[in-house]
């Protein structure tokens, strides 16, 4: 397959992993778009028989982090506010909702933590490798943010 | 051997070695309260999975598709960084005929933004674009709208150049004008959408108050940003 058809083939995953990170569903494909670009534009540092998967949820955790830090000193972005969180499955949209709300109260090394393993299904060491981290730093991010998680969700 | 919450959270990831698992495994079987801590955990991981699961059943967008094909992207080299006004002055050429900048004097020393208007696409971008709903694929994307202290000015960018253009009673007039193309040592085009950092920082520099927010915005651009 074409390195450009992988990619496509990607985007479910990418777009996924994007609503888990963003407030709403176009930040979330502007982030997945963001990535898909660097990442072709950077094709020639893809190593084959390197996961792409990992490699181009790399880059777009290093275009989210940008963004985060770019709106953290805004403080404020010229974004509806009345947008709703990504909401995911309709079977209960409800538990989906309360996920979604507790996700956003992680803390951001947690939520990504979070959403490579428990939402994306990386091994642990794929979610190290995208996150650029010791498998020690992941797995006590993964910790803390379930801890809290299950906290928030009261279960 | 004390089983953590941690083993139970690998436990349920799979991630534990089969002795590991046994030995979680045999802890549960003779606990009835870890047994419950075991089951909360796989809980969350089952909620976790099926909370965004929708997503991937939906088509992905045509600009993300789009996004994906070779031909669309430039490897245009995207380090950005300051320039001098003239280089800025040529950028606004170059962008010129692709967006609608006009730069009437161009043998006169400018200084960025002494007599640069907007006209075209990107007159009609500032004009009408909302920060807070982008179009898709337009050539020109209007990244933050704000209050100087005389008047509206809003942050642009498109392929080449970004920029910083306020409202004047006859019109937009760019401000400041930054290449988005230079130097050999960078290996990617940014995306369309990212402001540059010293577009950011000339917009911090000119703000009153906070940027607007969507309602602002709107209300902004109804009264014709005046």
């Amino acid at each position: 397959m074409a390195f450009e058809q992988e990619i496509v083939a990607l985007l479910p995953r990418l777009r996924r992993l994007a609503r888990v990170l963003t407030r709403d569903a176009t930040s979330a494909d502007d982030l997945v778009q963001i990535a898909v670009e660097r990442a072709l534009t950077r094709q020639g540092q893809w190593r084959e028989g390197t996961r792409l998967d990992s490699w181009v949820m790399r880059i777009m955790k290093n275009a989210w982090i940008d963004e985060t830090r770019s709106r953290a000193r805004w403080g404020k972005v010229t974004e509806g506010e009345d947008a709703g969180l990504n909401v995911g499955a309709s079977s209960d949209p409800a538990d989906s909702l309360a996920i979604a709300q507790a996700m956003a109260k992680l803390p951001d090394e947690q939520r990504i933590a979070v959403a490579l393993v428990l939402v994306d299904g990386l091994s642990y060491a794929d979610a190290a490798d995208v996150l650029e981290v010791p498998p020690g730093t992941l797995n006590s991010r993964l910790v803390r943010g379930r801890m809290a998680l299950m906290e928030m969700l009261d279960q | 051997m004390s089983i953590t919450d941690e083993m139970l959270m690998a436990y349920v990831d799979g991630e534990l070695s089969e002795p590991q698992q046994m030995a979680v495994d045999s802890a549960v079987a003779a606990d009835p309260a870890l047994f419950e801590k075991l089951e909360r955990h796989r809980r969350l991981r089952a909620r976790m999975g099926g909370a965004f699961a929708e997503v991937l059943a939906e088509p992905a967008p045509e600009r993300l598709v789009a996004a994906a094909r070779p031909s669309n992207v430039v490897p245009f080299p995207a380090q950005r960084r300051a320039v001098p006004a003239w280089a800025a002055m040529a950028a606004c050429v170059a962008i010129g005929l692709v967006a609608g900048l006009s730069v009437p004097r161009l043998g006169s020393a400018p200084t960025i933004g002494s007599d640069l208007r907007a006209h075209g696409q990107l007159a009609s971008a500032l004009d009408k674009q909302l920060a807070s709903a982008p179009a898709q694929g337009a050539a020109v994307r209007v990244g933050l709208s704000f209050r100087s202290s005389d008047g509206y000015c809003r942050t642009f960018t498109e392929e080449t150049v970004a920029g910083l253009a306020c409202r004047e009673r006859d019109g937009w007039k760019v401000r400041m004008a930054v290449a988005r193309t230079a130097g050999p040592a960078s290996d990617y085009r940014t995306a369309a959408s990212e402001t540059p950092p010293q577009v950011l920082e000339a917009a911090q520099d000119l703000m009153v108050g906070e940027p607007l927010d969507a309602r602002a915005e709107a209300a902004a651009r109804a009264k014709d940003w005046r």
